[in-house]
């Protein structure tokens, strides 16, 4: 190559990109079972490694009034114990030969997660099968885990990074959907017993709405007939009515205070109610995000950050459900700095409401957005993370090229627009975990002031 | 298959491993991988926090910082937006025994990050000044209270160390540093850090992807061959009496829940018992049917959560144990366990299904560790700045399943004895104590 044969280096301006292959998203497949259930397949022969998880419709927003909680905990109750083994066996069964086996709920589904070595593909089917279809729910656990579930409430409170993210939630929806813990509360935690535990999973996970994910070294022949001997003789149930979702609605800038007297540091959250993760904008709104929040040469990281040495690090989220979840922007700043923290945050913000960007930083942005995809498919739980949205949300099998296109179709114009309708400083809740009266005196030129006691759960003063 | 035996990993140990020396000293490793149009950039610099000197811990780590605040022919923020630009990502990380910067973009933007090391390798000192520095350190200050001074149980881990280690002992202050020695930093610190340690003979470059490695080497030459070697920075070394009685501390903190930490000395990394003593933490305590989390998690109900590991540290290393209580259980009693637990395992107690799922544990790890381009990249590195050996990256697996249970039990009777611990107990803070509190949170 004529530029290795160059005798001197010009160290003064970056080297050409060269040409290089485009990436194509990874291969994948969607089937139904006998039944109807739906499977997303995602072979990647690589490893002698597989993933096979089962979504259900049991997430946290199907949690009923008063119950909040009551998804995560049938979910973590899901492998303590099935008709035919004992929580220990299971266990013993998941963990043996290298693998793992996780129970969890999201707002949005439960889910049953196994990984191991593919080569015994029979036995893992069979492990998911009995956990998500045979759960005994033996009395003992459940006592078991409510009291190790009260224990963990109780170190959430001296947790600032956790108590933010409670208030901003508890701010933002209030008594709507998002509005509590996906774990629940201490009152609600007394009401979950085994009735509701059980009525809850017979409602939610022997039901339309279900569906099957697989990647890694598995291939269609193989893994179907296993699935369809199994959880394909399933009689679905109808899928469970959709809650009701939240909307946006702004209302006015308020400041909520969060009062840790020894806090070393504020945690501080800038938040609004954003967009489903089905809205048709939601590709450009990464655009958005990453430039004023979202990589690390973003607007408000730089400034934060690189300008002012505020904070380690600032970012910003829109949050992907069913429903409108939070926007959030979210740093931890010295007490002594939380208000001009806070004023820069809205400043960023407002000026991408104000002022179009240049073409440049669009494009940046973009790029950026568009290479990061490829990194972060490098694994096949990345690939399997990925395809899961296809059903949890009903999109297309071309979801993902639509996606990346949506990065490079955004004009200043149009990123402009967005901006608008999409960030709301004016009307943001404004939330600090800190020292109350350090906070106050520095927020309350921005908005009328609650201070929670977060040891109590109590409003300590409401202005 | 059987499944003790080893699976077959064809398509990545497969993989061609090229290794070179530039005549300055730096060492290469070039692994092409063409799955993907990406390629990951990989560079190891062997020092890390104990290096330093006291007054001047977390030095190592505020210097990384300094790294991506520009060099002459890149300056101020530029790294960052010349990598995230193309769609690339980026970063850097200090140890106690080393720091790595890294990258990871689209093939075609390799030479761009060739340029980009090799500038803050050989050119950083006239792209920083003193506000960079003010910048940083403040930066930095809040790194350390957003990760440390600020969570729950933050310090457990540095006062283990000063438990563990003498003063002045290399690993008896942590990565991050103290705020009074954050503070004390000056410019002529990084100038004099720069040249003792920022040397292509005192660093490893790794390229894992899609690239032609004939290419890649003539780049890296071009880009690295011209910088200039230094003398080799003096070795860090350090004796240590062994432990003849255990140091316990209790510390009361904002916390609901007590905690116990325990800390042993153990054998550095590389050495065979420390993989015993890997193997042996896998076998104790990771994943619910482990024998840690049944026992006192499961049926004494003693615990909220077990946990055990070992570091790779190159001296000398740690092995932990940390456990949380229950509501209402004495952390004295969760100790106690902890180490009965630790005596069943120097008997040779513990059973054998126990020592099966560690090793298909740490199969399936070593395998999952080695998946992405940037994780192998950094395995490559670290593997030829420890051991200047970098196959060792792919077959790392071999030496834990040569082990035996004796070898397990061995490591128990030898390490973890009951006077050889310290430990940490974390007590939720007294009521009366509450009011102190504040004034001291307010003082900081």
């Amino acid at each position: 190559m004529s530029d290795i044969l160059s005798p001197s280096l010009d160290r003064n301006s970056p080297p050409a990109l060269r040409p290089a292959r485009d990436f194509v998203f990874p291969s994948f497949s969607r089937h139904r079972l006998n039944n109807g259930l739906p499977v997303v397949l995602a072979p990647d022969p690589t490893l002698p490694l597989a993933r096979l998880e089962l979504f259900a419709p049991a997430g946290g927003e199907h949690d009923p009034e008063g119950l909040d909680g009551i998804a995560t905990f049938t979910a973590s109750l899901l492998d303590e114990g099935s008709t035919r083994r004992d929580s220990r066996a299971i266990a013993h069964a998941a963990e043996a030969l290298g693998g793992s086996l996780t129970t969890d709920a999201g707002w949005n589904a439960a889910y049953v997660s196994t990984f191991g070595l593919s080569t015994h593909l029979e036995a893992t089917v069979e492990l998911l099968s009995e956990v998500v279809l045979e759960p005994a729910f033996p009395t003992r656990e459940i006592r078991r885990l409510a009291e190790r579930r009260q224990a963990s409430l109780l170190q959430r409170r001296d947790d600032s990074q956790a108590l933010a993210n409670l208030y901003l939630d508890r701010a933002l929806y209030g008594d709507a959907l998002y509005g509590s813990s996906l774990h629940g509360n201490e009152a609600s935690l007394e009401k979950i017993d085994e009735t509701a535990i059980r009525n809850f999973y017979q409602r939610h996970y022997r039901c339309q709405g279900a569906f099957l994910v697989a990647a890694g070294a598995v291939s269609e022949d193989q893994l179907l007939p296993l699935l369809d001997s199994s959880f394909g003789r399933l009689d679905l149930g109808p899928a469970p009515l959709h809650p009701t979702y939240p909307e946006s609605a702004p209302g006015e800038r308020r400041v909520w205070i969060v009062h840790r007297p020894a806090a070393a540091q504020t945690e501080l959250r800038v938040g609004h109610v954003g967009v489903p993760r089905t809205d048709p904008e939601y590709g450009s709104l990464m655009v958005l995000n990453a430039l004023l929040g979202g990589k690390f040469i973003s607007r408000i990281n730089l400034n934060l950050r690189e300008v002012h040495g505020f904070t380690y690090g600032a970012h910003s989220r829109f949050i992907g459900r069913r429903g409108a979840g939070p926007f959030k922007v979210q740093t931890a700043v010295a007490t002594e700095v939380a208000g001009r923290a806070t004023e820069e945050i809205l400043k960023e913000m407002e000026i991408l409401r104000r002022e179009a960007v240049d073409l440049e930083e669009l494009e940046d942005t973009a790029n950026y957005l568009t290479g990061i995809f490829a990194t972060q498919l490098q694994t096949f739980d990345d690939l399997a993370a990925r395809l899961t949205l296809l059903p949890l949300y009903d999109l297309p099998d071309d979801y993902f090229d639509q996606y990346l296109e949506s990065f490079r179709s955004v004009t200043p114009e149009g990123l402009l627009d967005l901006a608008q309708r999409h960030l709301h400083p004016a009307q943001a809740t404004i939330l600090a975990v800190g020292p109350a009266d350090a906070l106050k005196e520095q927020l309350s030129s921005l908005g009328p002031v609650t201070v929670w006691d977060p040891q109590k759960d109590e409003i300590l003063e409401d202005s | 298959m059987c499944p003790s035996t080893t699976p077959d990993l064809a398509s990545i140990t497969d993989l061609d491993l090229r290794r070179h020396q530039l005549d300055n000293g730096l060492r290469v490793n070039l692994q092409p991988d063409h799955t993907l149009p990406l390629v990951a950039v990989n560079l190891w610099y062997h020092v890390g926090s104990k290096n330093e000197r006291p007054g001047r811990t977390g030095f190592a780590h505020l210097f990384e910082h300094m790294l991506f605040q520009g060099s002459e022919h890149v300056p101020d923020n530029q790294h960052f937006q010349h990598v995230q630009k193309v769609g690339g990502v980026v970063n850097g990380s200090t140890w106690f025994d080393r720091t790595n910067y890294y990258e990871t973009l689209p093939a075609g933007a390799l030479d761009l990050a060739l340029w980009l090391e090799s500038d803050r390798m050989g050119f950083l000192l006239p792209g920083i000044d003193s506000e960079k520095l003010e910048n940083q350190r403040s930066v930095v200050m809040n790194e350390r209270r957003q990760r440390t001074d600020n969570r729950p149980y933050g310090r457990a881990f540095e006062r283990l160390q000063e438990l563990l280690w003498p003063p002045g002992h290399p690993y008896s202050w942590p990565v991050i540093g103290t705020m009074e020695d954050i503070a004390a930093a000056t410019l002529e610190d990084v100038q004099a850090f720069f040249s003792t340690y920022y040397l292509p003979n005192n660093a490893v470059l790794t390229l894992c992807g899609d690239f032609d490695p004939d290419r890649a080497l003539e780049q890296v030459e071009r880009f690295f061959g011209p910088l200039a070697s230094g003398p080799t920075p003096p070795p860090v070394v350090a004796d240590t009496l062994p432990m003849e009685s255990p140091r316990t501390i209790q510390v009361e903190d904002d916390v609901q829940l007590s905690r116990v930490y325990l800390g042993f000395r153990a054998p550095a990394y590389g050495d065979r018992s420390w993989y015993a003593g890997d193997l042996l933490a896998t076998a104790l305590g990771s994943g619910k049917s482990s024998p840690l989390y049944q026992r006192l998690v499961y049926e004494r109900q003693l615990a909220q959560d077990v946990a055990a590991y070992i570091l790779p540290l190159e001296i000398a290393t740690t092995f932990y144990v940390i456990a949380t209580c229950r509501p209402g259980v004495d952390p004295k009693e969760l100790e106690e366990e902890l180490l009965a637990e630790l005596d069943r395992a120097a008997a040779g107690k513990l059973a054998p299904e126990h020592l099966e799922r560690a090793r298909n544990r740490t199969l399936v790890s070593h395998y999952q560790g080695l998946q992405t381009i940037e994780d192998r990249a950094d395995r490559l590195s670290e593997m030829t700045t420890y051991f200047d050996a970098p196959e060792r990256a792919m077959e790392e697996h071999r030496r834990y399943l040569e082990l035996e249970s004796q070898d397990l039990a061995g490591f128990a009777r030898q390490f973890l004895q009951r006077h050889q611990r310290v430990s940490v107990t974390y007590l939720p803070r007294s009521k009366s104590n509450a009011e102190a509190v504040a004034d001291e949170g307010a003082a900081r």
